[in-house]
């Protein structure tokens, strides 16, 4: 079912945008918020999927100082293919972005994250931070990230970085040195890095 | 040292005498005539054949910079020079000589190269390699030279495994229009110490410029290869589309640097790619300043254990330009390691993106890759894109990514000015070091020619 919606976000508000419950089995999802001026989005977002399933969501900071944050969190497992796409448009001056975004890919399941933070020649001031990290966990697992940046004007300072990992050994071997069994050890180090 | 006053000096036409020029457009006939006249064994003629008819198939991609300007019917794709190939500058026709001697290439060769090729259009005019690595079984040929006198080496690499040549359309077309370009063959365990050069100098107008080179290291040898690219400025576009086939054998290693400063018209769309053997390194230098859209993604395969690739680019995006560079590395075995550092600077309305890709395979246990770009724009009308793909099919390996975009801050150009500077020297102070990293890596008088290009480009940046 595909579901698609406009979202907006008053003048000087602040939203808590929690993905609908509907999609997580299987379905699709688009939907574009419009942040006003001084306004704030906060986005959670948590995916536990083990079937296919599609986010698409783009937010256009419309107006000065609108700010937006978006911790989401996604594990995969079984064959689950997660299509997640974040588009954040910074259209007005002073507007802030910050997409702090980690999953983590069992058994044999595959993401594909398309990040894009597109800074208009309009968005004066506007600072950008887009951010994906994964873990691979299982042996059939496969990540397929890509964070843009298309920054069109040079006032603006915008980072961006991204990263696949392992849980690090040097980690595992610590918790393990202080008497945690590998398995549980694994799981905390996990758990950790889903926290937010 | 070579100096440089001005832009003029790369953009100026040369008079010069052509001994073949092939008309507009490429056709089958044409790619039978050059093999002709390239007195080529069969086989390299029934690869251009099959590359040209994979060529007319294949549409243009649908990805990257605006292509729409180039037309590849008004292309000029094969243009010899009167001139035979020499291995004494004194023999070179005079003209030719004196566009090289502008740009300062004999004056390199005597101070720190072990050899030097240059080539005018089509053709390679000057060919020298020094006595004490011809004796050690070097071998720096002209790649034409090479199809007939190396044969088993080169049908044997010669676009086959490195970049095959229905790799994309305009591998295919170089394929099956190549001429001229460098041959180098490194024997196991030589260390050349000291960079070995070509130059490629595109001068008719609406030219097509196709050299190829192809760099075997043997087992354990070590190699340097620095290539320097520049073309007249004419109203017509001209187009560029080289390739660059690497071998790097086991515990080998290659450093290819080059410096593109082709005319504002020119389309270079480049192929740059190498096949790494367990422990090799393979180190890639680049700078971009010239041309009005590049597309070139040097990339890495790292088919062997441990073996290593090190990227570094810089691409210099001024009014009407689009540098769209990047690095690839493909990790296929287990512990290999990548590096990729590319820094651009944008100004006077140019764009300048990074579009690269690391991959890993399921095999490649405890890979390491790291990626970082760094992006100046200098003013509103510029811009700066980054596009990093990360493709990972492995629970064992360690791969990041960063970027980061923005100005030169307004109190790094006050300090420099309450200092004494003016406005100007102040911004191309800290474009040098911005840039320093990579020219670090050049040979000294390679770093000069870098360096002044760069103030060049960003004489008139204020204001």
């Amino acid at each position: 079912m595909m579901d698609v919606s406009e979202i907006f976000v008053p003048e000087n508000t602040i939203k808590t945008l929690t993905m609908p419950e509907d999609i997580v089995h299987g379905g699709s999802y688009t939907a574009t918020v419009h942040v006003a001026k001084g306004a704030s989005l906060v986005i959670v977002e948590t995916l536990q999927e083990t079937v296919p399933c599609t986010v698409r969501l783009m937010v256009r900071l419309e107006g000065e100082g609108a700010f937006v944050v978006d911790t989401s969190r996604y594990q995969g497992r079984e064959n689950a293919v997660l299509d997640i796409e974040r588009v954040i448009v910074h259209v007005a001056p002073f507007t802030t972005s910050r997409v702090d975004a980690r999953g983590i890919l069992h058994d044999a399941s595959r993401v594909l994250w398309r990040g894009r933070v597109i800074v208009e020649q309009g968005a004066k001031k506007a600072q950008a931070f887009l951010r994906h990290d994964a873990i691979l966990t299982g042996a059939h697992a496969l990540a397929d990230a890509a964070p843009f940046l298309e920054i069109f004007t040079d006032d603006a300072v915008c980072k961006h970085s991204a990263s696949v990992r392992r849980v690090e050994p040097a980690q595992l071997f610590y918790m393990k040195s202080r008497g945690v069994a590998e398995e549980d050890a694994r799981n905390m180090l996990l758990e950790g890095f889903l926290k937010i | 040292m070579i100096s440089y006053e001005d832009r003029t000096k790369y953009d100026a036409a040369d008079e010069v005498q052509e001994r073949y020029r092939a008309g507009f457009g490429v056709s089958e006939e044409l790619v039978r005539e050059i093999s002709l006249q390239k007195n080529e064994p069969a086989w390299m003629l029934e690869k251009r054949l099959r590359a040209f008819a994979l060529f007319l198939k294949t549409p243009l991609p649908q990805w990257g910079p605006d292509l729409s300007g180039l037309d590849l019917d008004k292309i000029t794709y094969f243009v010899r020079p009167n001139a035979n190939e020499s291995t004494s500058w004194e023999e070179v026709p005079e003209n030719i000589k004196r566009t090289f001697d502008r740009l300062g290439i004999p004056e390199a060769e005597r101070t720190t190269l072990g050899g030097v090729g240059a080539q005018y259009d089509s053709d390679v005019v000057y060919h020298n390699i020094k006595e004490e690595w011809a004796q050690q079984g070097v071998v720096f040929e002209n790649m034409d030279t090479a199809v007939r006198n190396y044969p088993d080496l080169v049908q044997k690499h010669f676009m086959t495994s490195c970049v095959p040549i229905n790799d994309h359309k305009f591998a295919m077309l170089h394929a099956a229009v190549w001429s001229g370009g460098t041959f180098i063959y490194v024997p196991p365990g030589v260390k050349v110490a000291f960079p070995l050069q070509a130059y490629f100098r595109m001068n008719a107008e609406r030219g097509g410029q196709f050299e190829h080179t192809l760099i075997i290291a043997d087992k354990g040898s070590e190699v340097s290869y620095i290539e320097g690219c520049s073309a007249p400025r004419y109203m017509t576009s001209a187009l560029h589309a080289g390739c660059v086939e690497l071998f790097v054998g086991e515990d080998a290693k290659i450093r290819y640097s080059s410096i593109e400063n082709w005319s504002l018209n020119t389309y270079n769309l480049n192929t740059k790619r190498a096949l790494v053997e367990k422990n090799g390194t393979i180190e890639w230098v680049n700078g971009n300043m010239g041309s009005g859209t590049t597309m070139l993604y040097p990339s890495s395969i790292l088919v062997g254990e441990g073996a290593h690739s090190e990227s570094l680019g810089i691409a210099v995006a001024g009014p009407g330009q689009n540098q769209d560079t990047g690095a690839k590395a493909i990790h296929v075995a287990p512990r290999t390691s990548s590096v990729i550092r590319a820094k651009s600077i944008s100004r006077g309305g140019g764009i300048a993106s990074y579009r690269g890709q690391v991959r890993v395979g399921r095999r490649a246990d405890e890979t390491i890759s790291h990626v970082t770009c760094d992006a100046l724009i200098l003013d509103s009308a510029s811009q700066s894109h980054t596009y990093p793909y990360i493709k990972t099919e492995n629970t064992n390996s360690d791969i990041s990514h960063e970027a980061r975009t923005g100005r030169i801050g307004d109190d790094e150009i006050f300090y420099a000015m309450s200092r004494g500077l003016t406005e100007e020297r102040a911004i191309q102070m800290i474009v040098g070091g911005f840039v320093e990293e990579i020219s670090k890596k050049l040979p000294l008088e390679y770093a000069v020619e870098f360096n002044r290009l760069i103030d060049l480009q960003m004489e008139g940046a204020v204001g």
